[in-house]
């Protein structure tokens, strides 16, 4: 298993929602210079930073400016309920 | 009409939510799931944080809620706009709280922002419709 440590910060890239998943499986994603479309849902943007902790994409909230997307590119598996 | 696809196999309805900084100037998206039992939209505290929305003030009035865990009381905060499935809600009151991360969201979209819209949801095609509701 590809275990990530820390926020790393990605190549700077525009991807779109599909590429993101593709690319970033299960991970959380800081996206700056995002594209929604007309239902208020991620097109495509620029991935800054990733991790598969979403603390760490927390953290690098602290050092971003301006508007910003967060991002999870997992699903729950399907064994797993959600109760809040 | 707004329309947001989603996988009708998948385990909870998770949407994209938009919410405009305390100061106007800028706005943050988070995914959030889509909770037609829950009273109360949340929020993240380091996303409204970031968003200049200060939910550690103790000066915030606190909302009772009801969680897994019993009951608390978490910080509740006014945020200029909020928008998801293409409509909007100015001043919306949304909670301060953490979801666990192995949740996929980083809140929670409740009824005092889907109260304002009719909203259709075709499970077995997985397609949400949120439109102006006709009074």
């Amino acid at each position: 298993m590809n275990v990530i440590k820390g926020t790393t910060m990605a190549k700077r890239s525009f991807f779109t929602k599909e590429e993101m998943k593709r690319k970033f499986p299960d991970q959380w994603l800081l996206v700056s210079d995002y594209k929604l479309d007309a239902s208020t849902t991620l097109c495509k943007g620029r991935v800054v930073a990733y991790s598969k902790n979403r603390d760490d994409i927390h953290r690098a909230l602290k050092e971003h400016k301006g508007n910003f997307c967060i991002h999870y590119t997992g699903q729950l598996p399907k064994d797993t309920g959600v109760l809040f | 009409m707004p329309r947001v696809v989603y996988d009708p196999a998948a385990t909870s309805i998770i949407v994209d939510l938009v919410i405009l900084s305390a100061d106007g100037t800028f706005s943050a998206v988070i995914p959030v799931v889509l909770d037609t039992g829950a009273s109360h939209t949340i929020i993240a505290n380091d996303v409204l944080a970031r968003l200049g929305y200060d939910p550690a003030n103790p000066l915030l009035d606190r909302q009772r809620i009801i969680t897994r865990s019993g009951i608390e009381y978490a910080p509740s905060v006014s945020v200029r706009s909020a928008a998801a499935i293409g409509q909007r809600v100015s001043e919306l009151e949304v909670v301060a709280h953490d979801l666990p991360a192995e949740s996929g969201v980083d809140g929670l979209l409740g009824l005092n922002f889907l109260k304002h819209f009719k909203l259709t949801i075709h499970f077995r095609r997985g397609v949400i419709d949120l439109t102006k509701a006709k009074h």
